[in-house]
């Protein structure tokens, strides 16, 4: 033993700490092997999370863990398919769309019951939405997704297991908003009446208060230390989704979910066989690469993540920059000649360990539904660069690029501090740019400062930033349509400042009220045609996605969408880990 | 003396008072709010910001926010966590006891090791066991307590020895019996003594150094010359005035229970008020930040307090600078 942490603070002391975690002799290393169980129905399934549930509300969780959490004790009527981003249902039966999609009509599953025993019937599903998502006083994010054109969805109760949702205008994404929890009108109906809802189902709250349709429900959270989830006896799965290997869904009695904020340390507590799954950054890899065989657990590269990130520049005309600065931020060829400038190899090689992909585009490679794959990608071509910097106007002293008026090409290029890998590439292409002879300070700032000059002060230049991934395009509205409020290059527009942003003005009103797939399908290929050929976004690189799987763990595939879990009630564990 | 403490203490509350405006201040003044992030979702509209806004009161201007706040502590109330949709009395109270139960464990064992081994070091000055122990408190100086608490994860990790995270072992939570103890304490061993290693060098340098001066005194000198009981000498001459310098940094510790571990706490995955506050400062939860701000104000200025009082017994010469 004592040998063992010797070996291990030796490597440490020598700074090179993760690759000593794996790099030690043999006898340092753990050796597993997996025990098989006589009944896979049971077991218990550990992870790690960053940080502590905020809330166990869904109505007001907005941050990663508790979403997380609440996904394993609510369901909503719909749910998004991990394989191909189809709509499912959920809770739902069936639903039927009519009136050009103005009208859609939901029929719940017979038979379901709240975790204390009470039905659900389509009262619950009318209370969720008029009475917390649409409530003014109710401090909901979730409100935003649920309104079409500014405006609610009607929601009517034609018999206890049908309900009608009526619109204005038809929305293609209504289905997918149909998958927001629904929430126990018995138990919340007098917490809403009595104006506490904001504070209700708090992370002090008893967990047998909280009542929900999930597979698991809350048994016991410790602050800061873990939450505990077992199993709901009540659960009944949504059609489609059947068990694994035979065991009654959910097959798992137990989640335990340990808060470890630390990275390197949720890293050796995976490594010393502490829990089941591991979200694993490309630069992990090298650590846990070599240590597969030994640590039983497999991983599991998905292919490119949502993630996205990109580099825009300011064409806003009420902005304080330089009006010469504008003019070059404004002019497509200028753009291309960036976009050509970037090395995305050397991105992928340096910041994400050779574990990524270029961006194509707008929409992510993993929503095949939505992406369009005729687009030819923008490789690393300097001598290309330059001669699109020559037809702009530009001009070269030696190797120092000047626009017409005699200005030498000097950007500020801001990015936020919270996140090392975008600084990285920040560097990157401060030193692809120079090759065109363009100069880039880089100003890391913290993320609300960041903010504030974008969204408020429109005070900046060059932006190395990520925005959320969606899976619908019309997710990214207030980004692309010339009036959003995250339009960033040239935000809250009273009318299109240019005739391609006029294009997809229109492109996002069609797709928004285009029913058939195929029609919408060929809408937001015109938009990403658009979207590639003007620049306004430069995509980066995304990292891939990888997790590390323990070898005891059955019901996991690998799925574009939806992780290493397509179901996290078909999980189980067909075996123990045991010292070799 | 009562006139001293009840002077120092209408001065403790400008002070405080200061202190809360200044933070209250600089936390607003810093650009965004809570509320910054999700105006970063695309999916999140304006119209829904702005009814958050006014819901958690971001709309009204700083000193307002200040005066509402002031008036909910003058009841007892320190406001409402956005993010945990919580009273922040509430937040604090539950984080509060296990950073205090690791720092004061950790203040145990660097003290309870440091002040007998300074002694023992600078009466046999430049001996093996000093240059030693001279080189361990060189080294405990300048590892960032972060990296050592890394080490620690690491050795956990390794032998098997300790578990890693949290304070109690999920079945063991609120059990009061010898397990339930057993697992606290487990748990409790490497982030303590992690914290211990930290301070242990500052403690025995500070602490060697003291005693090395009393030695060359000439009171002391005298005592020894008059041929005075070594063990009298030792705690009569030797370690009572040896203390000063160190009744003034026990103060600073104590200062310092609520907020000196936050790296530690981050690593070891402590449940305690650092990981707390740190999330809040990131997300701007502004009333959350204003009640760690207040309890750790509070604990440096009693802190200081108790030295200065502390002093005022031990010291004749402070006692004598009395007005």
């Amino acid at each position: 033993m004592i040998p063992r942490a010797f070996c291990s603070i030796a490597l440490l002391l020598s700074g090179l700490l993760l690759f000593g975690a794996g790099g030690c002799s043999g006898s340092a290393r753990e050796h597993w092997k997996v025990v098989p169980r006589a009944n896979i129905t049971g077991g218990q399934l550990v992870m790690d999370v960053v940080s502590d549930p905020r809330t166990f509300n869904p109505a007001l969780a907005s941050e990663t863990t508790s979403t997380q959490i609440l996904g394993y004790l609510f369901r909503g009527l719909t749910r998004i398919s991990p394989h191909d981003g189809s709509v499912k249902p959920d809770l739902a039966k069936d639903w039927k769309v009519s009136q050009g999609g103005r009208r859609v009509v939901v029929h719940l599953l017979p038979g379901l019951l709240w975790s204390d025993g009470v039905p659900l019937d389509g009262r619950d599903v009318v209370f969720s939405f008029e009475k917390i998502y649409y409530n003014p006083s109710i401090a909901t994010s979730v409100r935003s997704e649920l309104l079409v054109e500014g405006k609610p969805v009607s929601v009517s109760l034609r018999d206890p297991l049908t309900v009608v949702f009526e619109t204005s205008k038809p929305f293609a994404p209504l289905l997918e908003s149909l998958g927001v929890e629904i929430l126990p009108r018995h138990i919340l109906e007098p917490i809403v009446d009595s104006g506490k809802f904001n504070q209700s189902w708090s992370v002090r709250e008893n967990p047998s208060h909280i009542v929900g349709t999930g597979p698991f429900i809350l048994a016991k959270y410790a602050p800061g230390q873990f939450v505990v989830l077992r199993r709901n006896p009540l659960y009944r799965p949504p059609l489609g989704i059947s068990p694994s290997s035979g065991c009654t869904m959910p097959c798992l009695s137990k989640i335990v979910l340990r808060i470890v904020p630390n990275d390197t340390s949720s890293l050796i507590r995976f490594l010393t066989g502490k829990t089941d799954l591991f979200g694993v950054t490309p630069q992990q890899m090298a650590v846990l690469k070599p240590e597969q065989k030994h640590g039983a657990f497999r991983l599991m590269v998905r292919g490119p993540s949502l993630s996205e990130s990109f580099v825009t520049f300011n064409e806003n005309p009420r902005s304080p920059i330089a009006p010469w600065k504008l003019k070059w931020f404004r002019n497509r060829r200028f753009r291309e000649a960036v976009a050509w400038s970037i090395d995305r190899t050397a991105m992928i090689n340096i910041v994400l360990n050779g574990m990524g992909s270029p961006i194509p585009g707008p929409v992510p490679i993993a929503v095949r539904a939505f992406f369009n794959d005729r687009l030819p990608p923008y490789g690393h071509d300097p001598a290309r660069a330059r001669v699109l910097l020559k037809k702009a106007g530009f001009s070269y002293r030696g190797s120092r690029l000047y626009d017409g008026e005699g200005h030498r090409v000097i950007i500020i290029l801001l990015t936020n501090t919270e996140s090392p890998e975008r600084i990285q590439m920040a560097q990157i292409l401060q030193a692809n740019l120079k090759d065109v002879g363009i100069k880039i300070r880089i100003v890391p700032l913290q993320f609300n400062m960041l903010a504030t000059m974008v969204m408020s002060s429109y005070r900046w230049e060059m932006l190395l930033f990520g925005l959320t991934g969606v899976l619908d395009p019309h997710g990214d509205i207030s980004v692309w349509k010339s009036s959003g409020f995250l339009h960033l290059w040239n935000p809250r527009e009273a009318h299109p400042d240019q005739k391609w942003e006029a294009e997809i003005d229109q492109l996002f009103d069609q797709g928004a009220t285009t029913m058939d797939p195929v029609q919408r399908k060929k809408i937001y290929d015109r938009w990403q045609e658009i979207a590639h050929r003007e620049l306004p976004l430069i995509d980066l690189v995304t990292p891939d996605q990888i997790t590390g799987v323990r070898k005891t763990l059955g019901g996991i595939h690998s799925t574009p969408l939806g992780g290493v879990v397509p179901h996290i009630s078909q999980v189980f564990q067909s075996g123990v880990l045991s010292p070799a | 003396m009562i006139r001293s403490i009840g002077a120092r203490f209408i001065h403790l509350t400008f002070v405080m008072t200061g202190i809360l405006f200044l933070s209250f201040l600089l936390v607003s003044l810093a650009p965004g709010n809570f509320l910054s992030q999700m105006a970063m979702n695309p999916q999140v509209s304006p119209e829904i910001i702005q009814q958050l806004k006014v819901l958690y009161g971001l709309d009204q201007p700083f000193y307002l926010q200040f005066f509402h706040w002031i008036g909910a502590l003058i009841h007892g109330e320190l406001g409402y966590s956005f993010s945990y949709h919580l009273p922040v009395m509430t937040l604090l109270l539950s984080r509060i006891p296990l950073t205090v139960l690791l720092t004061l464990t950790a203040v145990a064992m660097s003290w309870g090791l440091a002040l007998p081994l300074a002694v023992y070091g600078a009466s046999r000055q430049k001996g093996v066991l000093d240059r030693i122990l001279t080189g361990f408190s060189y080294l405990s100086i300048s590892v960032p307590s972060f990296f050592l608490a890394l080490l620690g994860v690491l050795l956990a990790g390794r032998t098997g020895w300790f578990p890693i995270g949290g304070a109690h072992s999920p079945g063991l939570v609120g059990n009061g019996g010898l397990d339930g103890i057993g697992d606290l304490l487990k748990h409790l061993v490497l982030p303590a003594m992690t914290l211990a290693l930290g301070s242990f060098g500052v403690l025995y340098r500070l602490m060697r150094s003291s005693v090395i001066e009393v030695l060359e005194q000439p009171y002391f000198r005298a005592a020894k010359g008059r041929g005075i009981a070594p063990r009298f000498l030792r705690f009569r001459y030797l370690f009572r005035n040896a203390l000063n310098p160190l009744v003034t940094l026990f103060g600073m510790e104590l200062g310092g229970l609520l907020s000196g571990a936050a790296f530690v706490e981050m690593v070891y995955a402590w449940p305690g008020m650092g990981r707390l506050m740190l999330h809040a400062v990131l997300t701007e939860d502004l009333y959350l930040v204003m009640g760690g701000i207040l309890a750790g104000s509070f604990m440096l200025l009693m802190g200081n307090l108790l030295a200065d009082a502390a002093l005022f017994f031990l010291d004749p010469r402070v006692r004598e600078r009395r007005p």
